[in-house]
């Protein structure tokens, strides 16, 4: 009867979800079984006098366990509490559910476990009434021992599920973090809470569900759960996921003033193989996004710099801009209505002047270079045909911007184009760091006519006050294209190297003249000025974002401005796998060799060696005998 | 030598003359053999299949796993079935119960053969992950992760089996109760899906193949080896019980 309660129950709640007339059919059977036995024995005074007073009090135990164990099951189920969480996931109370709902579910369980337990006993006391009493014990003991064991052997999985270890001997280990995106989560102070929607036994469920197993494991205030955005719909509309295979990120950010923006939430798809490459990257960037302070970049406007709307699409940065949105970057614009002239907004982690054809007033200039040498942080990109000057911004650092334009030859592609540039020589700086663990061919990023830099001296200059470093390289095939037929045309344009893009930081106080500029009273935080320079705009546009590193030259950029250099040029996972190639041979040698010749090998041979056997022990016999 | 050591030798030999015993015995029948043969046979067949048409090397050696495990178990079903259940059949158990060794040390010698046949098995299953590593970038990693896998899971399947050989006398019999008792194993975790928590839960950590499937993909779970190892103490514990109750009537 007891153990048909929970029979009943199960069908009920878990199979029916509580729905229907055969739900509550099921309900009213289990409650019947729960209850039946108690009335029973209270209702019929031959029952009661039947049994001793000890097996009595094991009744009175089995009797109270099953309808306590009942009720707990029913009020910890979707039917009541579930719902009430449910409701309250953004309120103080959300907690405070959870934590009577495990511990009903606990309940539930150690009462079912009790139940089943006296049941044992009341079994073995009774047929000790009627048995021998020795054997009687013998089986106590044993029962008693089983429960132990499995209470042991329940105790430690529960150990090992709660304090998980795992060793993961895949390829590049592409199931957990690498010890680069370890470092980056173990620094997360703020709780994440991740729900991946993927159906159970789903393609690449069990994938995503080992790597959020390593991040929690890695940083207990991040948790993870698995939920089947078919069959938990009601979970899946409330978090507004609409299919599986999609990974939510979510966060409260208590340091946001503004109220509706301080849950913090960002998805991932993972859906095929070749997300799973950049699987880390994009969960490390998602956990990052969620709980740093939403970072604000500033694009000017209004001097005809690229823009993220107008009429031709291959001219704009949009892609650009929403690649920033997803990484959680606010984009916001330069303009009066943000105060600028005659300063820049309080609040702007970042300048970015994307191809600016007229030049800025001096107000706007002298709001720039306060902003910078306060510790500001800007990217410049300035195509050669730009009236725009901002050698304020440069000469400090001995950089002068050359608006002649340089092309190369064309190695790495058919198109014949006369104002493009290519490049694959990258300096050591952490934007284009990365890229040395490509082969040349795969790191070639495109420069449509673009200018170059020069520096005031002949040599390289790393002052011990600042640090400048020329980190992207036109190749030595390159040209100053004079007479503009993109041809190099023998001595008057010789082969050289131009230096197209530039970084600047400021690692300590300067002494030098760069001071002057700086307030008194800023301190450290003007040491933290950054410089980005490119002399060229158009490969951050639609039309050529796409192309070789552009992207990631860009984006990489933008990090570095923003001091984001932990997710900063998180490379895709090499995963180098491909199918199985068998030459005509190799696939006949694998089929005969593993379905005929190997089986049939074990098989002759152990014929032989039970013949043989028998043999011996035949030739011994007749020895013995003999 | 001192007296823990002897105690502890004689304790253990023999366990270890038992299994010897019994392995020996394995391979003096045609049918240990015929049935490593059958299985390699079917393993080898699919497993082809699955080397040349999986899209990458790394899942066509999952699938050589998860055929490799299906064999495993049922070569585990077909070599403890006979256990107790033959030495009951031919009435040599009554001698064994009465001789001077514990049904523990029975228990542990018996299962200790199965483990050293099971051993056999997965060597001779070698040459097929061997040829994915050979003829493509798959990874040394993911064979060790595997085989550790499929010998627990062939060891957890032959503890269930064994314990139903100590309660009948028909090897068919005990077979088909411990692989029942192993497809319920295998099918909770199937069918966890279709409930709520926290029944939800309990399903899939009982269930076999979820506890399997992280050794497919390369990496090895403390709590999968925990769950493994725990299967076979408690199921071999439930057999030294079931001896044991023979003394009682």
């Amino acid at each position: 009867m007891n153990l048909s309660t929970f029979l009943w129950l199960f069908i009920s709640q878990s199979y029916l979800k509580g729905n229907g007339v055969f739900s509550h059919i099921f309900l009213g059977l289990a409650v019947f079984t729960a209850l039946a036995p108690a009335v029973l024995f209270f209702i019929l005074p031959a029952c009661r006098d039947f049994y001793r007073e000890k097996l009595r009090l094991s009744l009175f135990i089995i009797f109270g366990a099953v309808f306590l164990s009942t009720t707990f099951y029913l009020v910890q189920s979707d039917l009541l509490l579930g719902k009430l969480i449910i409701d309250a996931r953004y309120e103080e109370s959300h907690g405070t559910l959870e934590t009577i709902k495990k511990v009903l579910q606990v309940s539930f369980i150690l009462l079912a476990a009790c139940a089943g337990i006296f049941t044992v006993i009341f079994q073995v006391s009774l047929n000790a009434l009627t048995a021998d009493l020795k054997r009687t014990s013998y089986m106590l003991t044993a029962a008693i021992n089983i429960t132990l064991l499995l209470v042991c052997l329940i105790l430690v999985n529960y150990a090992a599920r709660v304090r998980p270890a795992s060793i993961d001997t895949s390829t590049i280990r592409k199931f957990s973090l690498s010890n680069e995106g370890r470092a980056i989560i173990k620094g997360i102070d703020r709780k994440v809470e991740i729900t991946a929607f993927y159906a159970y036994f789903g393609e690449l469920h069990k994938e995503v569900e080992l790597m959020l197993a390593d991040i929690a494991q890695t940083n207990p205030r991040i948790s993870y759960t698995i939920v089947d955005a078919i069959r938990q719909k009601e979970i899946a509309d409330k978090k507004k996921v609409s299919s599986n295979k999609v990974v939510l990120f979510e966060s409260i950010n208590e340091n946001e003033l503004e109220i509706n923006k301080r849950h913090q939430s960002r998805r991932v798809s993972v859906v095929n193989n070749n997300d799973l490459k950049k699987m880390e990257r994009d969960f490390v960037s998602a956990i990052l996004g969620v709980t740093q302070t939403r970072k604000k970049i500033y694009f000017s406007a209004g001097h005809g710099e690229y823009s993220y709307t107008g009429p031709f699409v291959e001219k704009l940065i949009s892609i650009l801009h929403d690649n920033l949105r997803q990484q959680a970057y606010e984009i916001k614009y330069l303009n009066p209505a943000a105060g600028f002239p005659p300063r820049v907004p309080g609040d702007a982690d970042m300048v970015a002047i994307i191809n600016p054809q007229r030049d800025f007033s001096k107000q706007e200039k002298q709001a720039l270079e306060t902003y910078f040498f306060g510790g500001g942080k800007i990217l410049l990109a300035v195509e050669p045909d730009s009236n725009a000057d901002f050698s304020e911004l440069l000469d400090p650092f001995e950089i002068k911007l050359q608006k002649k334009i340089v092309v190369s030859e064309f190695p790495y592609s058919s198109k014949k184009n006369n104002s493009i540039l290519f490049a694959t020589n990258y300096g050591g700086h952490p934007i284009v760091s990365r890229f040395i663990e490509w082969p040349e061919q795969y790191r070639f990023s495109v420069w449509p006519g673009t200018g170059y830099f020069d520096t005031f001296k002949d040599r390289l200059a790393t002052h011990k006050t600042y640090e400048k470093r020329f980190f992207v390289n036109s190749n030595f095939k390159s040209w100053h294209d004079k007479i503009r037929n993109g041809v190099q045309d023998g001595k008057r344009e010789p082969y050289q190297a131009f230096k197209l893009a530039v970084a600047v930081s400021l690692p300590d106080r300067d002494p030098n003249k760069i001071e002057q500029k700086m307030k008194p009273d800023q301190g450290d935080k003007a040491n933290r000025l950054r410089l980005v320079a490119f002399a060229n705009a158009s490969f951050m546009t639609n039309e050529f974002i796409g192309n070789g590193k552009n992207h990631e030259i860009a984006n990489n950029s933008f990090q570095w401005l923003l001091e984001d250099e932990r997710i900063m040029g998180k490379l895709p996972k090499k995963l180098n796998e491909s199918k199985v190639k068998l030459t005509s041979t190799q696939d006949d040698f694998l089929l005969y060799f593993m379905a005929f010749i190997w089986p049939f090998t074990i098989l002759i041979s152990g014929f032989f060696y039970v013949r043989l056997r028998k043999k011996n022990l035949e030739h011994a016999k007749e020895q013995k005998t003999g | 030598m001192t007296d823990a050591r002897q105690n502890t030798r004689n304790y253990l030999m023999p366990i270890w003359q038992i299994a010897l015993k019994e392995w020996r015995g394995y391979f003096h029948s045609h049918l240990a053999w015929g049935v490593i043969a059958f299985f390699l046979l079917i393993a080898g067949l699919l497993g082809y299949f699955y080397i040349k048409f999986e899209k990458t090397s790394f899942l066509a050696m999952q699938r050589v796993f998860y055929t490799l495990s299906g064999t495993t178990m049922f070569v585990s079903v077909l070599i403890s079935m006979r256990l107790f259940a033959e030495e009951r059949s031919k009435g040599t158990l009554e001698l064994l119960i009465t001789a001077p060794i514990t049904e523990g040390q029975m228990t542990a010698g018996k299962y200790l053969s199965v483990m050293m046949f099971l051993l056999i098995w997965v060597t001779l299953t070698l040459p097929l992950p061997l040829m994915v590593i050979f003829y493509s970038e798959a990874h040394w990693g993911q064979l060790l992760s595997g085989y550790m896998g499929v010998y627990l899971l062939g060891c957890a399947t032959a503890a269930v089996t064994m314990f139903y050989s100590t309660l009948t006398r028909v090897q068919l019999l005990a077979a088909v109760m411990g692989g029942g008792n192993v497809t319920v194993f295998l099918l909770l975790g199937f069918f966890s899906p279709y409930v709520g928590s926290p029944v939800k839960e309990i399903m899939r950590e009982l269930s076999f193949y979820v506890h399997y499937m992280d050794f497919e993909k390369g990496v090895i779970v403390l709590r999968h080896l925990v769950f493994f190892i725990g299967v076979i103490i408690f199921y071999g514990y439930l057999a030294v019980v079931s001896l044991q109750a023979r003394r009682w009537r």
